[in-house]
């Protein structure tokens, strides 16, 4: 069955943007990230322009982690003081990249920018996933090391002591200046702007091994920021691009809406090393898809698309 | 298809006899239909297109749509990779452009009628301008061209038209699915010894009735508004289906 997308102006075939938002949901439930990651370039391989797949992609997470929130905040996982100095600085880094897209936008650059980001980045992570679950499926059984993430992150932490307004964070037990969440915010905001991911991918780590918050605040507190991130740069890629679906973004939450609930549910069942290897062979698969279109000379050197309005 | 041939000859005789009333109208023709409705099952249409002419002469049928902007960009290798380089708008150029004959359109009129007239796909282009086209792109209208022509919004076609008993004829022509909107402008030519005797236009409204044109519309003019509001809904809808999806699994 197609649909048209009024923003995206192209026909798409509905099953086809439920089955992808419903296997992103699948992964986020069976691994627990986020899955913007992947939806942004799947969206790009089927015509999407690419500011409309980016810009679609932020309000699809608002949708997938609204619920989430929701529950960790009944649960009380959220640092709000955490949480609102990291929005403090995403909203700035998502304001600054929502005009950059259109800037680039304009100057025909926004599709090379977001590819290169992609393959970039997609393929860091999927490399390290990629290697540590290879190791971890081999090494199952044995006692494994544990990170040591002694080094470049003890030695960030000195230097964090001696910056300017140091804060208490009592949820997360910790006193810090401000500029470091802050500075965290504005990268991840930008990267919501350009690349339409929620950034948990680094926000998480960096909570963990180098802010050494306690975990469950950590998923509750990047959820929250994640959450409301998404909201305003969706809203922004709205009011300033005129890139967000609403077909597009409707449909792909209501497929990764069942996608998370059955992922999760088999999360119980299956092995997680295996898992995260799946997922980490996907990411280098979709890598390999993206440097191979800008490898491979194209079919057509040129193409056209309406301008609107 | 026999049945719309014989529709189309008692059309053409009434035609003919209204024309002949008409006295000295070398030309008459009619379309089919008024109006194409564009709704979401909406996947191109055939139109069709028949009219009579007094003496023995060869038709030319141009279609135009109202003109709109296109955005053309172009791929060049940048040491391995293949990226996209130079962006330019072409501004006021038919949407969908037609130009349908019985006969190819060389063999028809020569070169400068062709011109005058606007009678090839080339010569239609006249208005059209580019805008900020880079300065490697030397052939911004050739590109152009092929890309509309590949879309199927495009067309030259000298084997369109039927001509029938050197009276009547008929044109149907296959309209894509994605159709810019407005009143598109029928132009019929009647072309005897390499001039063109007699021409009269007809119009055809492409409107659109669904739900997409309005939400493009309003995604567009409260840019701001549409953001936020349909950023509340995404939220919203999100926290309904997983509180609702969790309950179900729970039972």
């Amino acid at each position: 069955m197609e649909i048209f997308l009024p923003i995206a102006h192209m026909d798409v075939n509905l099953i086809t943007i439920i089955l992808f938002g419903g296997v992103v949901g699948l992964l986020s439930g069976l691994v627990g990230v986020g899955g913007g990651f992947l939806i942004t370039p799947l969206l790009i391989f089927i015509g999407v322009p690419p500011i409309v797949a980016v810009a679609t992609g932020a309000a699809q997470i608002v949708g997938t982690s609204a619920a989430g929130s929701y529950a960790h905040w009944r649960l009380g996982n959220i640092d709000f003081r955490m949480g609102i100095v990291l929005l403090l600085g995403s909203w700035t880094g998502g304001g600054i990249g929502v005009y950059v897209a259109k800037v680039l936008q304009q100057g025909g650059h926004f599709g090379n920018i977001v590819t290169f980001l992609y393959v970039v980045l997609l393929g860091i992570v999927g490399t390290s996933m990629l290697i540590e679950s290879v190791g971890a499926v081999r090494g199952a059984g044995k006692p494994g090391k544990t990170k040591t993430s002694g080094g470049l992150g003890a030695r960030l932490a000195a230097a964090g002591e001696r910056l300017p307004w140091q804060m208490d964070f009592p949820v997360s037990r910790l006193r810090i200046s401000a500029t470091v969440p802050l500075l965290l915010g504005v990268s991840v905001g930008v990267l919501t702007s350009l690349m339409g991911v929620g950034g948990g991918f680094i926000m998480v780590p960096v909570m963990i091994y180098m802010l050494k918050m306690p975990t469950k605040v950590v998923v509750g507190t990047s959820l929250f920021q994640l959450l409301f991130t998404t909201a305003v740069v969706a809203s922004m890629q709205a009011g300033v691009n005129h890139a967000v679906d609403p077909f597009l973004a409707l449909t792909l939450i209501l497929g990764s809406a069942f996608g998370t609930q059955w992922g999760s549910r088999l999360s119980v069942k299956l092995p997680g090393e295996r898992l995260r290897l799946v997922l980490a062979l996907v990411v280098v698969a979709v890598t390999i898809k993206m440097l191979v279109g800008i490898l491979v000379r194209p079919e057509d050197i040129y193409s056209m698309s309406v301008v609107v309005g | 298809m026999s049945f719309l041939r014989r529709l189309i000859i008692a059309a053409g005789c009434v035609l003919c006899l209204s024309g002949a009333a008409a006295a000295q109208s070398e030309l008459v023709t009619e379309l089919a239909q008024r109006h194409v409705d564009i709704t979401a099952q909406f996947t191109g249409e055939k139109v069709l297109i028949f009219g009579a002419v007094s003496h023995p002469g060869d038709v030319i049928i141009k279609v135009a749509s109202p003109n709109e902007t296109v955005a053309i960009s172009r791929k060049a290798k940048y040491g391995p990779f293949w990226l996209t380089s130079g962006k330019f708008n072409v501004k006021d150029a038919p949407g969908l452009l037609y130009i349908l004959s019985d006969r190819p359109l060389e063999e028809l009129i020569d070169e400068a009628q062709r011109q005058r007239y606007g009678l090839s796909l080339k010569h239609s282009l006249s208005a059209a301008t580019p805008v900020d086209v880079p300065a490697d792109v030397s052939d911004w209208k050739g590109a152009f061209l092929d890309l509309k022509k590949r879309d199927g919004y495009y067309l030259e076609d000298g084997k369109a038209v039927d001509v029938v008993g050197s009276k009547l004829f008929s044109a149907s022509m296959t309209l894509p699915a994605k159709l810019p909107l407005g009143d598109y402008k029928l132009t019929i030519y009647l072309v005897r010894g390499g001039k063109v005797v007699a021409r009269q236009t007809r119009s055809l409204e492409v409107r659109e009735v669904r739900i997409e044109r309005w939400v493009s519309e309003v995604a567009y003019s409260h840019s701001w508004l549409f953001g936020i509001a349909f950023t509340l809904a995404a939220m919203v809808l999100g926290l309904v289906l997983g509180i609702a999806l969790r309950k179900g699994g729970d039972d």
